[in-house]
């Protein structure tokens, strides 16, 4: 899996965006998403959940865009929630204390509410 | 007061268009570029005549490692393609990873493995590569700088150090330091920029020469909780271009035997003792730095034992991809640490082997640094 390309699905419905993410968020993956999730949720300031289900690694570019977007998302009052990362990852965020500033859930039912609360 | 440009929402820069006037031939040459082992970035275009790359100074691409046979392989270009012949080394010479049994092609692009040499076959226009060659002049010189603000290891005394550094780039954002900050205490710390590159590196040299000149106003440079509160006020992120970093930071008592510790961001430092038997990691729950501006970081002690030695190390060290593309993690390297030492080779040496051995050909993935402190 280390070689498949990070590739992004989005869907925008009311004040939510669902972001599914696949693949590995290292800088080329992030150059490659980065535009397009950004513009996707920051402009219209709508809650943003983001499934990790399917994410087999983040490197540092990856926790600069999820921090870049939550807090370009929370000056428009709306909030960005991760959910389902796998275990090698949820490391990662564990180290680095990331859910200080962007809530980690479960699963995508928990994180709308979370979202929407 | 204007607010910081959102890194999240940048300008799109056009690249001025310096395409050839119609008409002009491009002209193209193959070049092999060194990718991993020593020399990296040295570049040789083949022409007409065979090249024979090998370990005898006669040879003309000269591979100075004892794993590269004097006369190791030849290349040649034939009617616009490259061939590599292998000419009987010990070692053998690999493309993409599989061994040559005879001549084979060497298709733009393909990695050659010489011993532990890795070079790579490029195809490029003879201006470009002139061009580059100028950027990579400066980038040498923006990397001897970084390289300069190191601390040389100590080789005697209580506390002595080793260090190995490899950027994943020409420059990267890795950095660390050390040093006695009064007669009784030691400080070391390791700091590792999001990303890396020039951007990654000039945040990089800041923070270091912040922490080389002890220059972060009323802050006790012995206490790493007071340190990181200070950095993480100083290095906000809205402020250095959306960057952040990780840190490691400790300050030993010789008289107390103690190191006490704080990190922002930054995955433990170990503890190893004396007989590598026990390994104790080092960490706090501070945040990485310049994210939150609220933050306060605590700190925490620990006992050291005679003999004990600290490994500090960036996470490019171990978030490696092994030759099956394997993703390796921290849990991965770890037991690196309990196995014995190697005759002829320092601590951060043998390591970096391993390393080196275990990830695929090529440059490694993220900048890789390691530190290692010795306590008498």
């Amino acid at each position: 899996m280390h070689s498949r390309e990070l590739e992004i699905e989005v869907a925008v419905s009311g004040n939510l965006a669902r972001i599914k993410l696949r693949g590995r968020l290292d800088t080329p993956g992030v150059d490659r998403v980065e535009a397009k999730f950004t513009s996707s949720v920051v402009p219209g300031g709508v809650n943003t959940v983001v499934d990790l289900s399917e994410v087999s690694f983040i490197a540092s570019m990856g926790l600069r865009m999820f921090i870049g977007i939550a807090k370009a998302l929370k000056r428009n009052n709306a909030k960005m929630v991760l959910f389902a990362p796998q275990s090698q990852v949820n490391e990662v965020f564990d180290t680095v204390v990331l859910r200080d500033i962007v809530p980690i859930v479960v699963d995508e039912a928990e994180a709308v509410r979370y979202a929407a609360a | 007061m204007p607010q910081p440009e959102d890194f999240a929402d940048r300008t799109t820069i056009f690249r001025r268009d310096d395409t050839l006037p119609a008409g002009v031939q491009e002209e193209f040459g193959h070049y092999m570029v060194v990718i991993g082992g020593t020399g990296l970035g040295r570049r040789l275009r083949l022409d007409a005549d065979a090249i024979i790359i090998g370990r005898d100074p006669s040879c003309d691409m000269v591979l100075a490692s004892p794993d590269v046979s004097r006369r190791h392989c030849k290349l040649q270009l034939v009617a616009g393609e490259v061939f590599a012949t292998d000419l009987n080394s010990t070692n053998g010479t690999y493309i993409d990873g599989k061994r040559t049994l005879d001549s084979m092609l060497l298709p733009d692009g393909s990695i050659l493995e010489v011993g532990q040499q890795v070079l790579k076959h490029e195809r490029r226009s003879i201006r470009e590569v002139k061009e580059a060659q100028e950027l990579d002049r400066d980038l040498e010189k923006a990397r001897n700088y970084v390289l300069s603000l190191l601390p040389p290891p100590i080789a005697t005394g209580p506390c002595q150090t080793e260090w190995f550094i490899v950027p994943s780039a020409k420059v990267g954002g890795d950095a660390f330091g050390f040093g006695p900050l009064d007669s009784d205490r030691f400080a070391a710390y390791l700091i590792d920029v999001s990303g890396h590159g020039v951007g990654a590196a000039m945040l990089s040299v800041s923070i270091m020469n912040v922490l080389r000149q002890l220059a972060l106003p009323g802050t006790d440079f012995g206490k790493p909780g007071e340190v990181l509160d200070r950095l993480n006020a100083m290095f906000q992120m809205e402020n250095h271009n959306g960057m952040f970093f990780t840190i490691w930071y400790g300050v030993y008592s010789r008289s107390r035997r103690t190191l006490h510790y704080a990190t922002g961001g930054h995955h433990p430092a170990y503890l190893v003792s004396s007989d590598r038997k026990r390994i104790t990691p080092l960490k706090t729950q501070g945040p990485l730095i310049g994210v939150q501006d609220d933050k306060r970081f605590d700190q925490a002690a620990i006992e050291v034992a005679a003999g004990s030695s600290l490994h500090l190390f960036s996470d490019g060290v171990f978030e490696i991809a092994d030759k099956d593309s394997r993703q390796l993690g921290l849990n991965d390297f770890l037991p690196l640490l309990n196995q014995p030492p190697v005759e002829g080779r320092s601590e951060v040496q043998r390591l970096y082997q391993i390393v080196r051995n275990t990830a695929r050909p090529g440059p490694l993935d993220d900048d890789y640094s390691y530190l290692v402190v010795k306590f008498a």
